[in-house]
């Protein structure tokens, strides 16, 4: 019966899980980002008002304008 | 397991430029008269100052294609609108042909993914045929269905815009919405400016029309909505976060380098990407030593854990050294928010990527990030009974918890209301036989002694003492 090198075992595992930590998860995080990000953007634009878009009016800057 | 912050930061530079390399590229078309502002408007709400003198490229008669290397951006912008019908008409049948030839390739970075179609709110009306051509073109388009938004432009009169808005609408076109746009800052008179707005706003509406794939990439050209930007960074943090918390669970001891910490990598080059900043290996070099709070470039894989989760409230005293789920999204929840802020602050120029160049400059940043973090949203979760949060570190109090760990709360991760640190010390050592009753003052099975647990457990017992000589 062949024994089988706990150590060969160990990085075998730790290869496994770095191919899917670095590859695997940050794809399907990606994939859950935009559809979260989609799904909070629809509710959010739904709130803006777009009936009272304006600009808001400001004195000018008086002190800034004489230092130029 | 060590941990070197150059190379956390070698791999992270892969992961931005792996990022940005992989962005989808937008293509909008931006139709209107000469004079309605178009080119102000591109440049206003896209970094890169695309709409300039010789920058676009002839493509058909009346459309160029403005775009620079490497950023993932095509502008088509339209020539000759304002020469009449005719010439009208010519536009809209490039547009369409050009938005079937981006359909046939099948190719998302080929597609057009949207149009602008400007009106100069200054002039107070929209002509009738601009009308009729909307109305054209929204029959054309019918089967491709690339969304149009009613651009606004020179919007300093809320008034006129808004009657002009009302106009438009009432017109009942197939268009996705018309925004007011003010895209620079209009000089009234001498004494009043009418401060530019509505850009966030334009972006925001595209982004809800694209495609899932193409969001990245508009956060990363545009510059018009910080807030969007920070917005989906937080996502992508608590998307990140979720994955940790699954990883963190994984009963092997080294799980936290192979899968923690490459997800807390990509998820560096994904905020980095949103934001579309140039970041250097110093600037993560020296944010990975703020972060851990030493100057040292290599710190031991429990010290990490251990220093991280010390600037996270409640987490680090007790479980320095072991990674639990929980501990894992809490650690890449702090770390993705810290990694934000930064972002933040070389986006505002509170601070620049050369400062950090020196030895000065770095400490300085240090501090002000310090300070900066503190004021940031994080919970206190309980430590153990008595124990107070500020013996541990200097942090106020009455902060909140961030909402990724509340959904996973929320979703039944954890009973009570608030995840207790001491709640997962006691789940973790419920499952070895002998390490509850080490908790409560017995000793550490030999099974566990030298395990991350068993730390955790002499950690807490001298944390439990402590408070007990301090009671008495």
């Amino acid at each position: 019966m062949a024994v089988v090198n706990p150590k060969l075992v160990s990085i075998g595992v730790f290869a496994g899980m770095a191919a899917v930590g670095s590859t695997i998860v940050p794809a399907m995080t990606k994939k859950a980002t935009n559809k979260a990000a989609k799904q909070k953007l629809t509710k959010a634009t739904a709130n803006i008002d777009f009936e009272n878009m304006g600009p808001e009016i400001v004195r000018k800057d008086k002190s800034s304008e004489e230092e130029e | 397991m060590e941990f070197n912050t150059e190379k956390f930061a070698e791999e992270a530079l892969k992961s931005i430029q792996g990022n940005i390399a992989n962005l989808n590229t937008l293509n909008i078309i931006v139709v209107g008269k000469t004079g309605a502002g178009k080119s102000t408007l591109i440049n206003s709400v896209f970094r890169e100052d695309l709409a300039t003198e010789g920058m676009g490229k002839p493509v058909t008669d009346h459309m160029s294609k403005i775009s620079k290397e490497g950023f993932p951006l095509n502008i088509y912008d339209t020539r000759g609108f304002e020469l009449g019908r005719d010439a009208q008409i010519q536009v809209r049948n490039e547009i369409i042909e050009t938005i079937k030839e981006g359909v046939k390739t099948k190719d998302v970075n080929k597609a057009i993914h949207c149009i602008w179609y400007c009106v100069n709110t200054a002039t107070n009306r929209i002509e009738p045929e601009e009308i009729d051509w909307l109305r054209e073109f929204a029959k054309e388009n019918a089967l491709t269905n690339v969304p149009v938004i009613v651009v606004l432009t020179q919007s300093f009169s809320k008034k006129n815009a808004q009657a002009l808005r009302q106009l438009v609408l009432d017109e009942k076109l197939d268009v996705l919405q018309v925004v007011p746009v003010l895209a620079k800052d209009y000089e009234i008179d001498e004494d009043y400016i009418a401060k530019a707005y509505g850009l966030d706003v334009l972006i925001q509406v595209m982004a809800e029309a694209l495609p899932d794939e193409l969001l990245s990439t508009l956060l990363n050209v545009q510059r018009a909505s910080l807030d969007l930007k920070r917005y989906y960074a937080r996502t992508a943090v608590a998307a990140a976060a979720s994955a940790a918390f699954g990883e963190g669970f994984m009963p092997i001891p080294f799980a936290d380098s192979a899968l923690i910490i490459p997800t807390q990598i990509a998820m560096i080059g994904s905020i980095t990407a949103i934001f579309g900043l140039e970041v250097s290996k110093s600037i993560i070099v020296t944010f990975a030593s703020a972060m851990l709070g030493t100057s040292g470039a290599t710190v031991a894989g429990r010290a990490i854990s251990s220093t991280l989760l010390k600037i996270i409230p409640g987490a680090g005293s007790v479980l320095g050294g072991t990674i639990s789920g929980s501990t894992a999204a809490f650690v890449t929840t702090t770390l993705g928010e810290a990694y934000i802020l930064l972002m933040e602050m070389l986006w505002l120029g509170e601070f620049n990527a050369t400062d950090l160049e020196t030895a000065a400059g770095r400490a300085q940043f240090r501090e002000l990030f310090k300070e900066r973090l503190a004021d940031r949203t994080s919970k206190v979760s309980d430590l153990p009974e008595g124990h107070s949060i500020n013996d541990v570190m200097d942090l106020p109090d009455n902060v909140q918890i961030p909402d990724s760990i509340q959904s996973m709360i929320d979703k039944g991760m954890a009973q009570a209301e608030n995840i207790s640190v001491t709640d997962l010390l006691f789940d973790a050592a419920s499952k070895v036989p002998g390490a509850i009753e080490s908790l409560m003052g017995g000793e550490l099975p030999e099974s566990i002694k030298k395990s991350k647990l068993g730390k955790a457990i002499e950690v807490y017992k001298i944390l439990s003492a402590e408070e007990d000589n301090k009671n008495e």
